[in-house]
């Protein structure tokens, strides 16, 4: 009996040994690499020194620390209130009797399929400022006198940034929330229905409460995806005009792939590994309270 | 009368609600859809038409005429084939060992996949790009499908562990009773239970490498080992050249496999991604 356990778990450490080595090597060593260095001053063809806090300051003072901070949680926090507004509604549309529900659901898929290279592609045809859709309709329906150049004018741009942003996320929210509506138990839904309480009351007591953990587990996904996310905040305004849309992971890159900073750009990482702490918080705690509530 | 009424006004409603939202999904792409069958000159005008005046295919045979977006097709499939195998072929076991592992085991590994998700993609970048560099896998196709596959161990595992925990235990148990072995177990009964999500986790690997681009743009130089996102990248940066119709043609295909794919799958990975958690 005891021979037959060792080899069982003998088998069990053989079947988990190739992700362990792969993770310990090209996972956690990296991203234990990747903080040590954002305290050093390691430059293409340079050593890693320690320089302690160097970095930081040297970011702060370059003026790019508030900006570029300041840009990405304007851009989360702006994009997390319209995907939750805009995914919300989907899902309560989606579950309803509407016609048509297949088509809509696969139509739902594409902006989280399509390439985020190609998505930028497609938001450009939008907001170019001579041939583009949102100029021309704008135009035509007089509400404008003269086309903006949305991209790369300092007050709009970031809103072009956040409306790819929220189109690429909204699917992902409104599925999970729409999956999550699907279990809310009908005689629950029945009996709030029998005592009498109208449709906000059963939304706002009922059913919003019953989302609750779905809504925490997607939206620090999607804050942590946002704050990952280089393709749009890159490609379609490449952080300018000036710093209007710089990001701290598209200075990032452009201090390490461009210029050879690494130690700056690891710095940058740094910061962000701190904000996105806060994120992980909230997400624990509402795994755990989704597995307390389940239990 | 008067409810019916009100309920036939309550579904224009919801009609006229749910037809906005999804103007707002479908635009860009149906705008892309109409370059793409658009000659150049109409392309440019100052008053688009959703519906193209005259249809041509000459973006399409500019594209499929282009070696570098069939280079870069070829690239990625290829990439996005090997990450998807050898994604499932690392996580499969592990997935199991974690579902059905000791009570030790679960909330480390549970604990490293979420913050493996949340890890900011450039601490990760230039610790890897000197790891490649050390064994002469920059710029090499076999050096981004390692990093993809590390990409991708995290999510894969955290929604194999959920399917694997959703197959009920006593089964297995029934079947070591009669006799079988971890592997057999593993092959003949779990398997063949769990294929859906195991299709789901691979086909949710191949789309993340198949639209990767910020690994291939900081690891990738050479033209031979271009990829479709790294294409389609530099058909952005001919903008105004001309190439606009190409580049909605090539944008168009390159969606084509996600959204087929996604359509089928996404009701598996969705589940899998929030109640992953739950199922411990």
């Amino acid at each position: 009996m005891r021979g037959h356990f060792s080899k069982a778990k003998r088998e069990r450490l053989l079947l988990l040994l190739p992700v362990v080595l792969l993770i310990g090597a090209l996972s956690v060593y990296p991203v234990l690499r990747g903080v040590w260095l954002g305290f050093t001053s390691y430059k293409v063809g340079r050593g890693a020194d320690f320089n302690g806090l160097q970095n930081y300051i040297g970011i702060y003072h370059s003026g790019f620390l508030g900006v570029t901070f300041a840009n990405i949680i304007f851009m989360m926090v702006v994009s997390v209130v319209i995907i939750y507004l805009a995914g919300m509604a989907l899902a309560l549309l989606l579950n309803s009797k509407l016609p048509l529900r297949p088509l809509w659901r696969i139509l739902l898929i594409i902006p989280w399929a399509v390439p985020p290279v190609a998505k930028v592609s497609m938001w450009k045809a939008i907001f170019d400022p001579l041939r583009g859709y949102l100029n021309a309709i704008l135009l035509k329906l007089g509400l404008i006198s003269s086309p903006i150049s949305w991209m790369s004018d300092e007050k709009t741009a970031i809103w072009t940034v956040i409306c790819v942003l929220v189109w690429g996320c909204i699917p992902f929210l409104t599925l999970s929330l729409l999956s999550a509506l699907q279990q809310v138990p009908s005689d629950i839904k029945e009996a709030s229905a029998l005592d009498g309480s109208n449709r906000w009351q059963m939304f706002r007591h009922i059913i919003l409460p019953y989302l609750s953990q779905t809504t925490a587990i997607s939206m620090s996904l999607i804050f942590v995806w946002i704050m990952n996310d280089f393709t749009s905040q890159f490609l379609l305004t490449g952080g300018g005009p000036g710093a209007a849309t710089l990001t701290p992971i598209v200075e990032a890159y452009r201090q390490g792939f461009k210029y050879g900073n690494f130690g700056y750009a690891s710095a940058y990482g740094n910061m962000m590994i701190v904000c996105v702490s806060f994120i992980i918080f909230f997400y624990i705690r509402a795994i755990n309270k989704k597995d307390a509530g389940v239990n | 009368m008067n409810k019916k009424r009100k309920e036939v006004l309550g579904q224009a409603a919801r009609f006229a609600a749910i037809f906005v939202l999804m103007l707002f999904i479908t635009f860009p792409f149906l705008v892309c859809l109409s370059n793409t069958f658009k000659p150049e000159g109409e392309i440019n005008s100052l008053t688009p038409s959703l519906i193209p005046r005259s249809v041509t295919l000459s973006n399409l045979a500019e594209l499929w005429g282009d070696p570098q977006f069939l280079l870069g097709m070829r690239n990625s499939a290829f990439i996005a084939l090997a990450t998807m195998a050898l994604v499932l072929l690392v996580s499969l076991p592990a997935a199991y060992v974690i579902a059905r592992g000791s009570k030790r085991l679960a909330p480390i590994a549970q604990g490293w996949i979420v913050i493996s998700q949340m890890i900011p993609i450039i601490t990760l970048t230039v610790p890897i790009y000197m790891i490649l560099k050390s064994i002469r896998l920059t710029d090499a196709i076999p050096g981004i499908i390692l990093v993809y596959l590390i990409w991708n161990i995290p999510t894969t595992l955290w929604l194999l562990k959920g399917f694997i925990s959703g197959f009920p235990r006593e089964l297995e148990e029934a079947a070591t009773i009669d006799g079988c072995g971890t592997f057999d177990i593993f092959f003949k009964i779990l398997l063949p239970n769990i294929l859906p999500g195991v299709v789901t986790a691979g086909i949710f690997a191949f789309i993340g490498a198949w639209n990767e681009f910020f690994f291939a743009l900081c690891f990738m130089k050479s033209p031979e080992n271009v990829t479709l996102s790294m294409t389609l990248y530099s058909y952005i940066g001919l903008a105004g050249q001309s190439r606009d119709g190409m580049l909605a043609a090539a944008s168009l295909f390159s969606s084509i496999p996600g959204i087929l794919l996604f359509a089928f799958f996404q009701k598996y990975y969705v589940s899998g991604m929030t109640d992953g958690a739950v199922k411990s």
